[in-house]
Order: C-alpha cells, then structure tokens, then sequence
C-alpha cells in the first residue's frame, strides 16, 4: 500500500513541476458539488484474480483558494460481502491546469458498515465500520460552470464484527468470543460531474 | 503539448497502479474461557472430613431436619449443624466438614452423607464428638456439579478453575464468518448444559428418620437409604445403621433429579415426568408407572392421594413452563393429571396436611390451603415476597425454608396467620 501511495505522491508531484501557467483571473471563493461513481478494483481471495465493485459519492464544498478546497461527502461502496456508507471530508489541492486542473485529493473519514450474513445468525453479533482512507488524483475538465472528473485513488477502508457466544459447561457459564478485523485495499477509479 | 503532456503522466500513473493490484489484510481475534479441572487425591479428601467451629452458611443447598435438629448442606464443602430447638433463635453449633457433600439423610443417630464418590456414615449422636463409622468408597459413579472424571493417579476432580485463552490470526483475504457458530473447546468437552443438580421434598418418616427438603435426592425407607446417583437408584441397607452396605444400583432415568418416599413407595421428579415405584423388595425397587410432562424441572411431594409437581423452566431444566400441577395417584398404575396452576419459577415445595407451600423462586414463599385441590390457587394463606425461595419444609407447625439470603422459619400453627420466627442470614462474601 504504502508503494501504491508515495506512486501516486510522486506522479503528482512530477505533474506539478510541469505546469507552468498560472491563473491570473481574479478569485471568488465558490461552491462545488461532485457526483461520482465507479469501481473499486482489489480482491479477497487474490487467486481467484481482482474482482470488481462499485463506489459512488456525493460531495459538496467550497472553493476557499483558488488551488485549495474542502467538502463533505457522502458515498456507498461495495466489497463484496460488506457495503459501507462513508462520511468523510475531502480536501483538495490543484498541482496543475488552469480551466482542466489536476487535483490531488484526500478523502478520509468514517464508514458505517453492513455485513451479509446470509442466512444464519451469529449470537450477540455486532457490526462496525471503520475509517476510510482515500487520497486520490483526479483530473477535472472545466465547462463553463460545469465540471467532468476523472479520478484514481487508492481506498483503505477497515470494518469489524463480533460474535459471543455464552454457555454452560460443567464449571459454569463460558464463552467464547470471536472478533474479526477486516481491511480492505482498493484502487478505486471514478468518474463524475459536477458544478462550481 | 504540455497539457496533453500532463494527461499522459495520469493516464500512465493510472496505469501503473492497475497492474499493482490490492489485496484484502484480516484480523481474527479469538477469545475463549475454559474450565480447567483441579484435582485432589481420594486420600486428601478422606484425611479433611472432621467437626470445625461454626462457620456462616454461604451457599446452602440440601436441607434436613432430625428431632430439634437441621442441618444444611454448604453446597460441596460440608453440612452446618444447628440446634433449632427453638426456631425463633436457630443457634449455628459446628460445621462438618465433608468435602464433595451434596445430600444427606439421617436416621437414628447415623447421618449419611456423600463425599465425592465415597458415602459416609457419621456418628452424630454426641454433636462435639462426631466420628465416622463406614465409608462406603466408590459407590458413586457421578457426583454433582463435578462431572465424573476419577484419575487414578490425580484423584477427583474437586473444583474448576476458570482460564481464559486468546488467539490472534492475521492473514490476507477477506475474513468469511462461519454460519455453524459453534467454537472449538481444546482441552475437554463442554456440555450445552448441566442435568440438574438441585432436586425435590422428602417428608421421610419422622419417628426413625428425619425429613429431608423436596429437592433431595437421598431418603430413608424403612431399613433402607435410597441415593440418587446421575439417572440410577442405589439401594443401600442400613439395618445397622452405623454399618451401611451397599446392595443394587439400578438405572430409573437419566433425567431424574429429586427422590420422595410415601406409604412404602418412591417417587421420582425427573425433567421428563414423575416415576413412581415400588417397595415390595426394598433391596430392588421396581417401577409402578410414570407420569410424563413437558422437559422441566421437577420436585413432587406426596399427601394421601395426590402428588403436587412443580414444572419450571430455566438454563438446567429447558423447556418453556412454569406451573403447579396437582396429580391423582389413588390408582398408582394410572396417575392422572387433575389440574394445572401457572407460578412464576416454582422450585421446592413441601405439604402439611393440606397446606401447600411451594417456594416460587423469585416471587417468594406462597401458602395454599390445599383442601380443595381444585381451588388452591383461590385458597392461598399467605404470600412472602422479595425472596428468591428454593425449597421448604413444613413440620409440626414450622416450615423452614432455604432461599437466596438465609434459612427463613416461619409458625404455621393457625394457617390463616402465618408468623415468621426467624431468619438466619447467609454470608454474602
């Protein structure tokens, strides 16, 4: 993961150093909205190869420089078994483009999770989210007051559950108490559109 | 150029990070108790049997009454002595220590108690000077809440030590929960539950033998004592009495709990019905018929015709019911159910010409005038609240009852004003 990210660091930075032009219109702090949607590539069981799921945001925010942003966003993804619904703040940075502009984005916060449990049922089952890592590089094509994104990243994001189970035994009530941390590592590419 | 530039370096960087590919990490933390079996050698446990100072009753379990007279079991420590010649001011006079104890019976001035797997025959007659007259070793097969495991080089599994284990498991992959929920247990076999180990109310016979309490699974019938051992009766002669000798073991069910003797027969509560028996040859009782109700637990006591049978439910005794029943048992071949009244979590009972005392756990002691058995429940005496009961003894005008927090006694000699005498507390370290 850690590769995947100081990648993603360096290309940005590379991608800064060559751009040149600089905005020279004058700035007005803004609103935005983003929605995006695509796919998360990765896989539980690797021999099987990468499986595909889906990812979807919704983020609003405000332009408060003009290479600087914040926003909140709410989303849905999906890792087989679990589904998660993120709440997280993003923050952007632009490293290049003036009208089209290279962002890099992070995108962190804390997901509620849900597990598919099929058709049994654990005792005293619990389900948790986690935190929810994703910085992400995305390029944005500006149209007038629109804006088309095309976004990489790489997603970390950890669920938990835990089960108990209670019973007798010949010296008294035992258990037995099993708690299961996952963490999931995407790369999640995304596609979206969006006002400013 | 230099835009188009910038978009080959992200298109080549999306690239790259495909070909990396992400791979789920788990966690699995397994935490899990265990009970662990302490051992003690049959010598150590033979060698600890003797008389000590009074102690305090902390978890009473059988009860018993000889003459002026109750002893109470302390649950696999011992039996406490106590004069009770006057009931208002029960006096502690010694304990008996008598490790692995469960039950007793005493008749004459011999009273027989379980160790473990050993049974006793204890001189009570001079209470500062009380001696053991036989040991009857290895007559048990099972004792209660021990399990039955006897190592013959470590001895007797005397207590459980509860330990607690953690297992931590990283790998890659998604972790899928398993749907049979159920867990390994790596150093024995756990039990989904215990069979009982408290029973039902023994009214015995007063002139020669004392009276037990209705969750007893000792009694005393004429020459004979009658043990409980898991689903087996033994039959044990006491002709002599400080010279008990074992005679037949014979399978009843494996579900019985609690044993009651009247009018030269025995009957069995077991969690799947009432067992009645016969005498007609002391040493091998033989079986009359069975009255089969729903899985519960099960203490009956006999007066006259009628057998009363509480059912409850609870971790030990499964099931979903919570009742007294009242069972016609003039034709002993053919008991027959005659009527049902729903209690809250009945445990022991006990009956006095014709009043009821059923201790219904945690909703206390109730009192029926059981005259009209069909109407007991529009016939009740009194209600003691806020106790958690667990079973009595009424006799002679005085019921003495074991619940939660003490050994509680209580004049029953005008039914209609029932007084409590007295109450002697538990400790509670």
């Amino acid at each position: 993961m850690r590769l995947i990210v100081f990648l993603l660091i360096g290309c940005s930075i590379q991608s800064a150093y060559s751009q040149h032009t600089l905005d020279s219109t004058k700035f007005k702090m803004h609103y935005f909205g983003t929605l995006l949607s695509g796919v998360q590539i990765g896989c539980s069981n690797c021999t099987t190869g990468n499986q595909l799921t889906a990812s979807a945001y919704l983020i609003n925010g405000v332009q408060l420089t003009k290479g600087f942003s914040i926003g909140i966003g709410i989303g849905a993804d999906s890792y087989q078994e679990w589904k998660t619904m993120p709440l997280f703040l993003q923050l952007s940075q632009k490293i290049g483009g003036t009208k089209n502009r290279l962002l890099l984005q992070l995108n962190t916060g804390y997901s509620w999770a849900w597990y598919d449990r099929q058709e049994y049922t654990l005792p005293n089952f619990k389900q948790n989210g986690g935190l929810m890592i994703h910085p992400a590089l995305t390029y944005q094509l500006g149209i007038e007051k629109w804006t088309m994104q095309f976004s990489v990243g790489y997603k970390n994001q950890v669920t938990s559950t835990s089960s108990r189970f209670e019973y007798q035994s010949w010296g008294g009530i035992v258990y037995n108490e099993t708690n299961v941390k996952n963490e999931f590592n995407r790369l999640v590419l995304q596609i979206g559109f969006g006002w400013r | 150029m230099k835009k188009l530039t910038s978009i080959t370096r992200f298109l080549f960087c999306i690239l790259l990070l495909i070909s990396f590919g992400c791979e789920d990490n788990y966690e699995i933390e397994q935490k899990y108790s265990y009970f662990e079996p302490v051992y003690t050698t049959t010598a150590e446990i033979r060698a600890s049997v003797g008389l000590t100072p009074p102690q305090t009753i902390r978890e009473a379990g059988k009860i018993y009454i000889k003459d002026n007279w109750l002893f109470v079991n302390e649950v696999g420590k011992g039996i406490h002595i106590i004069d009770n010649t006057n009931p208002a001011d029960p006096i502690i006079k010694g304990f008996l220590t008598i490790p692995g104890n469960y039950d007793l019976a005493v008749k004459g001035n011999i009273l027989y108690a379980d160790s473990y797997i050993d049974l006793l025959a204890i001189d009570i007659a001079d209470k500062a000077n009380i001696k053991i007259t036989k040991r009857l070793e290895g007559i048990f097969s099972v004792y209660n809440r021990m399990g039955s495991s006897i190592d013959p080089v470590k001895g007797i599994i005397t207590s459980w030590e509860q330990k607690e284990n953690v297992m931590v498991t990283t790998s890659k992959g998604q972790a899928k929960i398993q749907p049979w929920g159920g867990f390994w247990f790596d150093r024995g076999v756990a039990f989904a539950q215990l069979s009982s180990v408290k029973t039902a109310t023994t009214p015995g016979n007063p002139s020669t033998s004392g009276i037990g309490g209705s969750m007893a699974r000792f009694t005393i019938e004429g020459d004979y004592l009658y043990m409980l051992d898991a689903g087996s009766i033994h039959s044990v002669s006491i002709g002599a009495l400080n010279n008990p000798v074992a005679k037949t073991k014979s399978m009843i069910a494996w579900d019985i709990e609690t044993i009651f003797p009247h009018n030269g027969n025995l009957f069995f509560g077991a969690q799947s019905g009432m067992y009645i028996y016969g005498l007609a040859d002391p040493e091998k009782p033989n079986r009359i018929s069975q009255y089969t109700h729903v899985r519960s637990c099960d203490p009956v006591v006999v007066e006259g015709d009628l057998a009363y049978v509480t059912l409850r439910s609870g971790t030990n005794c499964q099931g979903f019911t919570n009742q007294l029943e009242v069972i016609n048992i003039k034709d002993l071949t053919n008991p027959v159910l005659l009527k049902i009244y729903p209690m809250t979590n009945p445990h022991g009972l006990g009956i006095d010409n014709k009043n009821l005392f059923v201790c219904d756990g945690d909703d206390g002691l109730k009192v029926y005038d059981a005259t009209d058995h069909l109407k007991i429940s529009d016939n009740q005496l009194a209600h003691y609240k806020n106790i958690n009961t667990y079973d009595v003894i009424p006799y002679q005008n005085v019921a003495i009852m074991t619940g939660k927090d003490g050994i509680y006694q209580y004049d029953y000699s005008n039914p209609k004003d029932i007084r409590q005498l007295s109450r002697l507390t538990f400790s509670k370290e």
